[in-house]
């Protein structure tokens, strides 16, 4: 039974997934797709995923897209501890919750502040404007200020106590905000100290393993702001 | 034990929720929260909704938002035909991948282009440029084109051969448009048969019943857009 898992350490989702492949040790073959050089915009690829998108996997000739997807596909398919993503319905319905809410409350306002500082071609036919990046930013900070008040009010992780997969998403988008220079610490305390936390729980070598490559571009893009 | 739903029939996942519980005729106390009057940012929503969006559950004591995870726990704690939201793994993670798919591939562009035609003060404009309202136009054809030749190719409904939960959040979406005068049918074949494939599945009375508002507010922009 071989599992390919299609990543590139760049995209949000796709780092969530590595880290709990990782934690969980789930064996797989990774494979990198560069989003930078284009590779999921390929014939080929489109094989593996028609949306030509990251992260997808094959796991024995089942395909799937959609970080969501692939994390429920995983708790049931593979022997994972219950934290990741709780058989108890409601415990579950929580985590259900904050998977749905991101999309659109957390990951979309952060990446639309990212793409239209470093770029806003992607963003469509027409550029933002100065006004429009400004609102962007607003967005930006809106969503982080949602899972410092929200999210955080009274757990240690965003669906509860323990760690779940919820965590993986929500720190795979939040670190994404280094790439356009902006500390999400600065004025959340919870949202500070729930980094550290799930660094510390995930065991901070495989935390940092697979954020290294965001960060080196980090230091690129950080050249390329300052401009 | 008591389910209470809180919806308005002008928002779309509050639609799938609605057809939902009468289709798979799970007993639920309806409330109406109006969108117009401003009525989910009422302190007292604010109780049953943290995030004050429609629509939400409160089942006995427990309190869930987001369509998708309200979905999935009615799902698994009533008892609904399997094909709503099946139990073979595989069946279900191609229902995920909509579910999760839907949100910035089909919601979020949908919902923009109809905003900027009818309330662009929503998305923070005064009065969209000609530019950018085609920006919009083309990223919404985008997101139906994928539904046409994406998720109905080689299927009756967005999964599979079965109607699930995927296509009622789906048909809330697909169904919005026409509040600006857009036909999605129009030169998607597929997507035509589908929209009448999921009101004979669900029942016409049924289908129309939870469409009455929307049909209203059809007609109602239709008299505004012709002046």
């Amino acid at each position: 039974m071989v599992l390919e898992l299609y990543i590139d350490p760049l995209s949000q989702p796709a780092r969530a997934l590595m880290l709990f492949v990782r934690a969980t040790k789930i064996e797989c073959q990774e494979k990198t797709i560069s989003i930078m050089g284009g590779e999921h915009k390929t014939p080929e690829y489109a094989k593996v995923n028609p949306f030509q998108k990251i992260p997808a996997i094959i796991h024995d000739g089942f395909h799937l897209a959609e970080s969501i997807a692939i994390f429920r596909y995983f708790v049931q398919t593979f022997p994972v501890e219950d934290h990741w993503y709780p058989q108890d319905s409601r415990k579950q319905a929580r985590v259900d919750e904050f998977l749905a809410w991101q999309h659109l409350g957390l990951r979309m306002p952060m990446v639309r502040c990212f793409l239209s500082i470093l770029k806003p071609e992607r963003l469509g036919d027409v550029l933002p404007t100065d006004e429009n990046i400004h609102s962007y930013r607003k967005d930006m900070e809106k969503a982080l200020d949602a899972v410092e008040n929200l999210w955080l009010a009274s757990g240690q992780f965003v669906s509860g106590d323990e760690i779940t997969i919820a965590d993986l998403m929500a720190v795979g988008e939040i670190e994404m905000s280094r790439l356009v220079n902006y500390d999400p610490r600065i004025g959340r305390p919870k949202l500070g100290a729930y980094l550290d936390r799930v660094r510390l729980t995930l065991g901070p070598d495989l935390y940092d393993e697979v954020h290294g490559p965001l960060l080196q571009i980090v230091e690129i893009f950080k050249a390329k702001l300052t401009k | 034990m008591v389910l209470k739903i809180y919806i308005d029939p002008v928002s779309q996942p509050a639609r799938a929720l609605m057809l939902f519980v009468r289709a798979a005729k799970i007993d639920f106390e309806e409330n109406i929260i109006s969108i117009r009057a401003g009525e989910q940012k009422t302190a007292e929503y604010a109780k049953i909704n943290k995030f004050q969006k429609v629509p939400a559950i409160v089942h006995d004591d427990f309190q869930l938002a987001e369509s998708v995870a309200i979905l999935r726990y009615l799902a698994r704690t009533f008892s609904v035909d399997d094909h709503w939201y099946p139990k073979d793994v595989q069946s279900q993670a191609r229902v995920d991948e909509f579910l999760a798919w839907q949100h910035l591939g089909l919601r979020m562009p949908l919902t923009r282009y109809i905003l900027a035609v009818i309330r662009p003060e929503l998305l923070g404009m005064t009065k969209p440029t000609e530019e950018e309202l085609a920006n919009f136009k083309k990223q919404a054809e985008k997101a139906l084109d994928d539904v046409e030749k994406l998720w109905l190719e080689g299927s009756k409904f967005v999964h599979g051969d079965e109607i699930s939960i995927a296509d009622l959040l789906a048909v809330g979406e697909i169904e919005m448009i026409r509040l600006i005068g857009y036909n999605p049918r129009e030169g998607r074949p597929k997507l035509s048969a589908f929209l009448d494939r999921v009101k004979e599945t669900v029942g016409a009375d049924l289908y129309d019943g939870v469409h009455e508002g929307l049909n209203g507010a059809v007609a109602f922009f239709a008299a505004q857009l012709a002046k």
